[in-house]
């Protein structure tokens, strides 16, 4: 598999978006440790922060943070 | 009295280290087990993130535990996340997105017997970006923004369906009633237009189209 080939996939992938095949052809190639497709997965990895910001906020319950620690201090 | 950031590219050069600097002073001391700063984090980070899960889920509490799942998590990472090389607010969003997917049960992966492959990517801190990049991105969020709105439609609503409802190609195809080598070749399309404005608009990626 020629790197090239990959250039479009990376944001899909990690969006879950790729069929079966094309995910591990993904997943297979990265464990090569190819340095450019790493790099541009990193590059990818902002493109989907990016996307995935709604520039909207919601206000928390008030009773989230104790919700949280009762949840920590489980561990 | 310290003295605060002017405006121009000084100035948001001197808020970026900042926010850096903000971060790794949190991760430290998550690391060193310091409620506090988990809790400061949250106050800081929870309205955004929640913005994103509710999106995803129709429930309020699917939503409110898809960020409380993300914080926990990175509570019992603490210790192992790269504070110089990753960005927390990166990585909170990217695993927010997946835990209210896997709660709303439309995690393509979850029926296909992928969730080796994702997990090992989202515990991968190899993949995220550098909280440099992240607030560079910030600080032209705006302008990127209007690149979304400049995709066609079509490429629009197969997006939309992949980030807020995690669906497959195959599923966005049945779902807009179009063939699936349409659709495929729609979000490759648009995701390389999408990469092609951020490589313009940051100024230093060179992702070609």
């Amino acid at each position: 598999m020629v790197c090239p080939y990959l250039e479009d996939l990376w944001e899909l992938y990690l969006l879950g978006v790729l069929s079966a095949e094309d995910a591990h052809t993904v997943s297979d190639h990265l464990a090569t440790g190819c340095a450019r497709c790493c790099e541009q997965m990193r590059e990818a990895t902002l493109t989907v922060y990016f996307l995935t910001q709604t520039g909207h906020t919601v206000r928390p319950d008030p009773k989230s943070k104790a919700s949280l620690l009762r949840r920590l201090q489980k561990r | 009295m310290t003295a605060r950031p002017g405006k121009g590219r000084e100035g948001a050069r001197s808020r970026a280290k900042d926010t850096h600097v903000q971060y790794q002073d949190i991760l430290e001391r998550l690391a060193a087990r310091d409620k506090r700063a988990l809790l400061e984090l949250h106050a800081r980070m929870a309205p955004g993130l929640l913005g994103i899960t509710s999106r995803i889920a129709s429930d309020p509490r699917d939503a409110a535990w898809a960020v409380e799942e993300a914080f926990v998590h990175l509570w019992r990472e603490a210790a192992h996340f790269p504070r110089d090389a990753a960005s927390v607010p990166a990585w909170l969003v990217l695993n927010v997105r997946r835990y209210a997917l896997q709660r709303r049960g439309s995690v393509r992966a979850l029926q296909q017997g992928l969730i080796p492959v994702r997990e090992s990517i989202f515990e991968s801190y190899s993949w995220l970006p550098s909280q440099g990049a992240i607030d560079q991105l910030e600080s032209r969020r705006e302008l990127l923004s209007k690149t979304l709105r400049q995709l066609p439609k079509h490429q629009q609503d197969a997006l939309a369906l992949a980030v807020w409802e995690g669906l497959s190609v195959q599923s966005i195809a049945e779902r807009l009633g179009e063939p699936l080598a349409k659709v495929e070749s729609s979000l490759r399309a648009g995701m390389r237009f999408i990469r092609h404005r951020m490589s313009v608009v940051l100024g230093k990626w060179s992702a070609p189209i």
